[in-house]
């Protein structure tokens, strides 16, 4: 009996691997590397090539403002390997004309290199022009890899259009070697979906490099399976090795975040994974009591489901307030206003909401909002960046093809309880109830344009309500004086955000006209600020990186 | 002269409808859309395809043509992409300031420009003349970011009689009467609409001055001064009043510019004015927002035109339409 039970399961597992091998093979074929960029070792030579620390010195004028990118994880994730598995690619024109002999191109008697079937090794560069640091970047790669025999052609453009090339094209149709962009990493470390993920290489998805890696997509799949911060943490430094080895796209560089504070200000808590309100919940000001900061730009979207812009979403964390919030250590937590439970293989959120919860009009917050905001998600002519958050989940294909009149996966117990269950489990999944809640009393007028006319004069249960705001002009946040949780309400009167231009935060911050603002990070700017009496620096490693794909099917 | 404006007037509408089919046309064809700054790596590319949809529907140009031009009829230019607002609600919030900043200045450069393009006409090669060559020079050379950039560290920081940024002082704004509020706003515009009108005072000075050059040598000045007429009744009445033509082609392509805002200076000020919100549509390829301000524009432009030859006539009765 054992024995025959292990005979079956024996061919069971081969049959099994039968099928898993079959299946590589597909993938394997599918995935064609091209002669230039396919190749790692040519991958490597180019980053070793390229004087990155020189680079961020032109750009950013010191090394302690950004660092040379190593792996698409942010150095403070808890899912970050240890620095000293990976490597940098210093500077080294050696290495990388003895990587790009082994890879089989020769020097020619143009200076340039050519393969065995005499192809030359020239790589078309996508740079666009809206920000200074493609151009700088590339402009230096010109030059030095010049020196080791490759040709490099830059095509200079905006960035709508780099990212209309680069991504939107078909897989076999994609026209150029090299792009760069910027971008900022999420809390959660899950890259499925962007630049590394293999089933995001399609038309209109992250992944342009064409790369495939078996190994890769197995721990890109075991990370969204697999619950638990060490376990998930485990596979993530495999991962991140693996694609600081393999380079198919590199990070070009973290970035810092420079603020100018004033002396006035106390309590002030900004980190890389701090969240508005949280920054300014113990904020105790000298003097005057309204905290005023310096922002660029708002694109005035003060809707939680619709805001794609960072700085919108500043707004949004301070007047709604979300189940799930990002801790200090960027894992996503259950926030002050609910509880959740895991269950059905781990498939079902089950969400307690605390009783006592109440919008600034003296409302109060439960489930039929929590339940509005998402179908407003689902609603047929919504046009905002959350959808994934409702499409993952059960029962959505049938509502949304219209044989259901609601969504399965949806269901609400009571007022104050409500289950979310997805199709798949996943780790990620959470990331889906990090934005805020909105009241179906004020923003439900039965059509999409009603919800809309809100965005400017939003009203939801946070520490501060919005009450004045004029486009490109001004915010005025004032603390919500009926805050349902008077411990944990903003101790100072409110924050008045005025729109400033990049070139004068660091005047206004020294006249006295803002107690906070953000300037580019610079060298100069960072002097500057420190230079001024009663205003003090601070500093952070902030999510923002840049980085350079490598098409590897060319 | 009436059916001169008519005739016009009916003239101005082809010429429209052909520039917003060349708009349509160029929108077409622009690489990239909406969705392709829309940078989440949680949106899929089947998401992304759903949005672009609902966005941007895929219809036969020929009818998005025609469904605009009905829509807007109506007056509803469609919703902006990147601000989700009705694009009639959108340029209204920032049309005030541009009018504003742009009239001020173009006052301004027009009380400077013509009165010393004169002088320098009728005292050619003299110091004043050689002085104002130089300013103009400098005026039309100068780059607006830094011109923009040394007022503001001279005025508003060094000696902080001017403010910073910004279009009025929205703390004051709430509690103040209505004249203190207006003040506020002038002492905003001042260093914008200098920095603004820099280049433009410049060209009006140049305008008048070659054109004042070639009008006092005609006979009839000499006639006019040989009949004993003051100097300043010679120049004033009938010299400026023939020279004035290129100024008035001039002031007419300047109307359209009154409302299509000014980027380098909105964006040095934080004037809140259109200038930075259409540059912002064209990266982000927010088409309705696109259209609208370009289809204003252009109507601006012909209605300026149409302006500026009915102004020749009034300013030189030799000048009749038929």
């Amino acid at each position: 009996m054992t024995s025959k039970l292990t005979v079956k399961t024996l061919a069971l597992l081969l049959a099994a691997l039968m099928v898993m091998a079959s299946l590589a093979a597909v993938a394997a074929e599918e995935f064609a590397p091209g002669p230039k960029l396919g190749d790692k070792r040519v991958r490597q030579a180019l980053l070793y090539a390229l004087d990155r620390e020189n680079f961020i010195l032109a750009q950013y004028g010191s090394t302690d403002i950004a660092k040379v990118g190593l792996a698409p994880l942010s150095p403070t994730s808890w899912a970050f390997p240890d620095e000293s598995d990976l490597n940098a690619y210093a500077y080294d024109l050696d290495k990388a004309a003895a990587l790009l002999d082994e890879a089989g191109w020769t020097l020619g008697e143009d200076g340039y290199r050519y393969n065995a079937d005499g192809l030359k090794l020239s790589v078309k560069w996508l740079v666009y022009e809206d920000s200074p640091w493609p151009v700088t970047l590339s402009s230096m790669a010109y030059d030095s890899w010049k020196q080791i025999g490759v040709d490099l052609v830059i095509d200079r453009m905006d960035f709508n259009t780099v990212a209309a090339m680069s991504m939107d094209p078909e897989p076999g149709e994609k026209d150029f070697d090299i792009y760069t962009m910027g971008f900022s990493l999420g809390a959660d470390p899950d890259p499925s979906g962007g630049l590394f993920d293999y089933e995001a290489f399609t038309a209109g998805g992250f992944n342009a490099s064409g790369y495939y890696n078996e190994r890769s997509q197995e721990l890109i799949k075991a990370g969204k399976t697999t619950f638990g911060t060490e376990e998930r943490a485990a596979i993530y430094k495999e991962w991140a090795a693996l694609m600081n080895d393999e380079v198919p796209t590199s990070i070009v560089a973290y970035r810092s975040e420079i603020w100018g504070v004033n002396d006035r200000v106390s309590g002030l808590d900004l980190g890389t994974y701090a969240e508005w309100p949280d920054v300014i919940r113990d904020v105790t000001l000298e003097g005057d009591q309204i905290l005023k900061l310096g922002e660029t730009s708002f694109d005035g979207k003060f809707n939680p489901i619709y805001a794609d812009k960072v700085y919108d979403q500043w707004i949004n964390y301070c007047v709604f307030e979300a189940p799930i919030i990002v801790n200090d250590e960027g894992e996503y937590v259950a926030s002050s206003i609910a509880d959740y439970e895991l269950s059905n293989e781990n498939k079902t959120y089950t969400f307690t909401l605390k009783e006592g919860v109440k919008f600034s009009d003296g409302e109060p917050l439960t489930t039929e909002d929590f339940y509005f905001t998402y179908t407003m998600i689902a609603h047929p002519e919504y046009t905002g960046p959350r959808l994934s958050s409702v499409m993952n989940i059960e029962g959505y294909d049938e509502y949304a093809a219209g044989t259901a009149d609601t969504i399965s996966g949806i269901q609400v117990v009571d007022e104050y309880t409500i289950s979310f269950t997805f199709k798949d489990a996943s780790p990620a999944n959470i990331v889906e109830f990090a934005y805020g809640i909105v009241p179906k009393h004020i923003y439900d007028d039965g059509t999409m344009e009603g919800f809309l006319s809100h965005n400017m004069s939003p009203v939801g249960s946070g520490p501060l309500v919005l009450t004045d705001y004029a486009p490109n002009q001004f915010i005025m946040l004032e603390a919500n004086e009926s805050y349902w949780d008077p411990d944990n309400a903003v101790k100072i009167d409110g924050v008045y955000i005025t729109i400033v231009p990049d070139e004068s935060k660091i005047a206004a911050l020294e006249l006295g006209e803002l107690d906070v603002a953000m300037p580019a990070a610079n060298i100069d700017n960072l002097r500057a600020i420190e230079a001024i009496d009663g205003v003090h620096v601070v500093s952070y490693l902030g999510n923002g990186y840049t980085y350079m794909c490598f098409n590897t099917l060319h | 002269m009436r059916t001169y404006l008519i005739r016009r007037v009916i003239q101005i509408i082809p010429v429209f409808l052909g520039i917003l089919l060349i708009l349509f046309f160029l929108m077409e064809h622009a690489p990239g859309g909406p969705v392709s700054t829309m940078m989440d790596p949680k949106l899929t590319a089947e998401q992304k395809a759903i949005l672009s949809e609902r966005l941007d529907p895929k219809l036969p140009i020929h009818q998005k043509f025609f469904n605009w031009i009905i829509a807007a009829f109506q007056g509803n230019l469609g919703y902006s992409i990147k601000h989700r607002r009705p694009v009639t609600e959108l340029l209204g919030d920032f049309i005030g300031p541009t009018f504003i900043l742009s009239f001020t200045s173009l006052i301004l450069s027009m009380l400077i420009g013509i009165p010393i393009g004169v002088l320098s006409a009728t005292q050619q090669r003299s110091l004043a003349d050689n002085a104002s060559t130089v300013f103009s020079l400098v005026g039309i050379s100068m780059p607006t970011f830094f011109f923009g950039l040394l007022l503001l560290k001279f005025f508003a920081v060094d000696l902080r009689l001017f403010p910073l940024y910004g279009m009025r002082d929205n703390l004051l704004a709430r509690n103040a009467t209505w004249l203190a509020r207006q003040l506020d706003v002038a002492w905003h515009t001042v260093l914008p609409a200098v920095v603004l009108g820099l280049a433009s005072t410049a060209s009006f000075m140049r305008y008048t001055r070659s054109s004042m050059l070639e009008v006092i040598r005609q006979d009839y000045i000499r006639t006019a001064r040989a009949k004993g007429l003051k100097e300043r009744v010679t120049i004033y009445r009938h010299a400026f009043r023939n020279a004035i033509i290129p100024i008035i082609t001039l002031l007419g392509f300047w109307i359209p510019s009154l409302l299509s805002g000014a980027v380098m200076t909105e964006t040095i000020f934080a004037y809140p004015g259109l200038g930075k919100i259409s540059v912002d549509a064209v990266n982000t390829r927010d088409y309705p927002v696109i259209l609208g301000v370009n289809a204003m524009l252009s109507l601006l432009t012909l209605v300026g035109a149409l302006v500026a030859d009915v102004l020749y006539a009034i300013a030189d009765p030799r000048i009749k339409y038929e």
